[in-house]
């Protein structure tokens, strides 16, 4: 079942930092994010979630937390505004508290969703590297918020203590560490990972992520590969079929 | 040289175009290592079977489990034909059922009645059902990491369940007799029964005896809070104790289940309970089309007899303990920690200095790969046709792969 309050932390904590990456490789988005130097904050109601939005120099930096001093601020009454927001359709009102008169900030910002939209929802070859990094990074963050926040999933991941690590063969690499009391993920190879999950290139991962793969057949073929520790594995996947829910 | 599996992959991919996940279920060859073990089997003889690739195993799964007496074993093989050329499902009930219910009934301790079914889970799910129908309770309490089937109440899958399926489970850590207690206070009158393995065997997970004091507290607390009292015994059963492993640890439960090793892989499992239980069972509608299956019923009652006869229990619990001794000492001579918990006939192995499994997988892949079919993950099983011999064999198979786990990570 999903959760508008965790929803509205993986949009802010898992997809928004899938702007760090994609100006950093597209060429088009970091034309965008070039057009505009300043931050925009998002705040989600009185106690929810809050993030960060960088724009200098054409990249992007993403921080899950309030910042202080943004060039424009953005505050969403209710989680469903915001997740309306992500959504594209409902409701979506968001109080711009500061920075009213930044347009162009604003405007920055959406065009950069924009693009990053298109490249996740891309189906061309030329950005195929380039989406399996971003959903590589994108996984491994919204598995660290539903162990942090999602109710039914924290409970599972609160058995866990390792570090779970995804990787491309000869691409990304990503992991979630479930040692410390709250789930992190981070970009990059885990220095030992307890549970190895490594899909031989970016087309398998992307169809997986879309969920048309067999994995367990493809497990036994060698297209994937899972080592160490299995059970952590299994809880790791309860994860991956609840982001599906969450954000199809 | 090493084995390859060619033809198991070959079989695989055609597998996986027809059947979801290719082989499913607790057969799947993810939980072992992919690529190092075989598939599909072509035959089983004895302790041993051979994969489609012509590769030979001595087999410590024993298909997990039902295999007590051997693959294929002649005597138990022999009454299923005999039985199966007079018939197999039939329109009504058939003389073997009787016949196997009092021979159980002679044998397995707390069994004054019995109702047969085909799996374990049969069997676990018609006692959840007794234990509510006989205290007219909605709750069930389980062990946390316990086994009772994939059944939706047995929270063993995460597909197609839904909250209400579980509304009326409670969790408990198996052995933790305070965290009972506490729940047994929190829903006073509101449990129907407490289902838990005679020993906890998880799998992933060390295997851990009762302390001695344990099942006489959880049966005195079931009385007193009115709970039904089962014991699921289709793992454990008839390797600890001809008479069941409730009789083996020293308790009496309400209901117990099994089968397994009851007719040595041929498919029947059976539900039995007390004489208090009994017109509640008497009032249950339950059934299957091949519940009254009488070759089956021939085989279970070969097998009764055979493992009386063999004294199958002390035979597999020998085996096991020189297998468990023989490792431990191998390991210790590479420099190595083994942990090997549980009784010697259902031992499971694991590398002390580790959580993860990376150096099981790689010592039982290796294994795998020369002719010795261990699970890096679950629990092993015993069986009477294992041989001195092939304890010897698989000891020396051991010590090679003990080497390759000691250069790969030292330790």
């Amino acid at each position: 079942m999903v959760n508008e309050a965790v929803l509205s932390r993986v949009y802010l904590e898992a997809v928004l930092p899938c702007l760090e990456v994609l100006t950093l490789r597209d060429t088009k988005a970091s034309g965008i994010a070039a057009l505009w130097n300043g931050s925009i904050r998002f705040c989600v109601g009185l106690s929810g979630p809050r993030c960060t939005v960088e724009l200098r120099g054409s990249g992007a930096a993403v921080t899950p937390a309030a910042l202080p001093n943004p060039d424009v601020g953005l505050f969403f009454p209710h989680v469903r505004m915001l997740n309306n927001l992500f959504r594209g359709k409902g409701l979506q009102i968001a109080l711009p508290w500061k920075g009213i008169t930044r347009i162009k900030g604003l405007l920055t910002f959406s065009k950069l969703a924009e693009r990053m939209q298109a490249v996740l929802e891309s189906t061309g070859r030329e950005t195929l590297e380039l989406r399996a990094e971003l959903m590589l990074g994108l996984m491994s963050r919204a598995i660290a918020v539903l162990a942090r926040h999602d109710p039914e999933y924290k409970a599972q991941a609160s058995h866990l203590h390792g570090v779970t690590e995804f990787r491309i063969r000869n691409g990304p690499t990503s992991h979630v560490d479930f040692s410390g009391r709250a789930a992190k993920a981070s970009v990059g190879p885990a220095p030992s990972p307890d549970f190895i999950l490594e899909f031989d290139d970016s087309p398998l991962f992307l169809d997986v992520a879309d969920d048309k793969v067999d994995v367990l057949a493809e497990a036994c073929l060698g297209r994937i590969s899972l080592k160490g520790d299995l059970h952590m594995g299994q809880i790791v996947n309860i994860a991956l079929d609840k982001i599906g829910e969450y954000l199809l | 040289m090493p084995y390859a599996f060619d033809t198991s992959l070959d079989l695989f991919r055609r597998a996986a175009r027809v059947m979801p996940q290719g082989i499913y279920g607790h057969f799947t060859p993810v939980i072992l290592v992919p690529g190092s073990y075989p598939y599909f089997v072509a035959k089983a003889k004895g302790c041993r079977f051979w994969d489609v690739d012509g590769n030979e195993f001595i087999d410590y799964m024993c298909a997990y489990g039902p295999m007590l007496l051997g693959y294929a074993n002649d005597k138990v093989d022999d009454a299923f034909r005999k039985q199966a050329a007079l018939g197999s499902c039939c329109s009504i009930a058939t003389n073997l059922s009787v016949e196997l219910a009092e021979r159980v009934n002679r044998t397995v301790d707390g069994a004054d009645w019995v109702m047969f079914a085909k799996n374990g889970a049969d069997a676990t799910s018609m006692a959840i059902m007794m234990a509510r129908g006989h205290t007219k309770r909605p709750k069930i309490v389980l062990a946390e990491e316990g086994y009772h089937g994939t059944q939706p109440w047995a929270g063993t899958n995460s597909v197609g369940i839904t909250a209400s399926d579980r509304a009326d489970i409670l969790m408990v850590p198996w052995g933790d007799l305070d965290a009972f207690r506490a729940l047994t206070a929190r829903h006073e009158g509101q449990i129907a029964g407490v289902m838990f393995t005679p020993y906890h065997h998880p799998v992933f997970g060390d295997q851990r005896l009762p302390e001695p004091s344990y099942w006489p507290e959880m049966r005195r607390i079931c009385d007193e809070h009115g709970i039904v009292l089962i014991i699921d015994d289709v793992r454990a059963g008839w390797r600890l104790d001809i008479k069941g492993s409730s009789h083996y640890f020293g308790i009496r439960p309400d209901l117990a289940c099994f089968s397994k090793g009851m007719a040595n892989g041929y498919a029947i499992s059976m539900l039995v309970g007390l004489d208090k239980l009994r017109i509640t069972a008497s009032k249950a509608y339950m059934t299957g089309s091949f519940w009254m299956n009488a070759p089956e019923m021939a085989a279970a009652l070969v097998c009764l007899d055979e493992m009386e006869a063999l004294d199958a229990v002390k035979v597999v619990r020998e085996l096991g303990e020189q297998l468990t001794k023989g490792l431990g000492e191998l390991a210790a001579s590479h420099g190595l920690k083994i942990s090997i918990t549980g009784p010697p006939a259902i031992p499971f192995m694991r590398f002390a200095n580790e959580t993860n499994f990376m150096r099981s997988q790689l010592f039982c892949g290796e294994c795998a790969r020369r002719g010795i079919f261990f699970h890096p993950h679950h629990n092993w099983f015993l069986s009477t046709a294992h041989t001195e011999r092939d304890i010897a064999q698989t000891l020396d198979v051991a010590d090679t792969c003990f080497k390759i786990v000691k250069e790969k990570f030292g330790g």
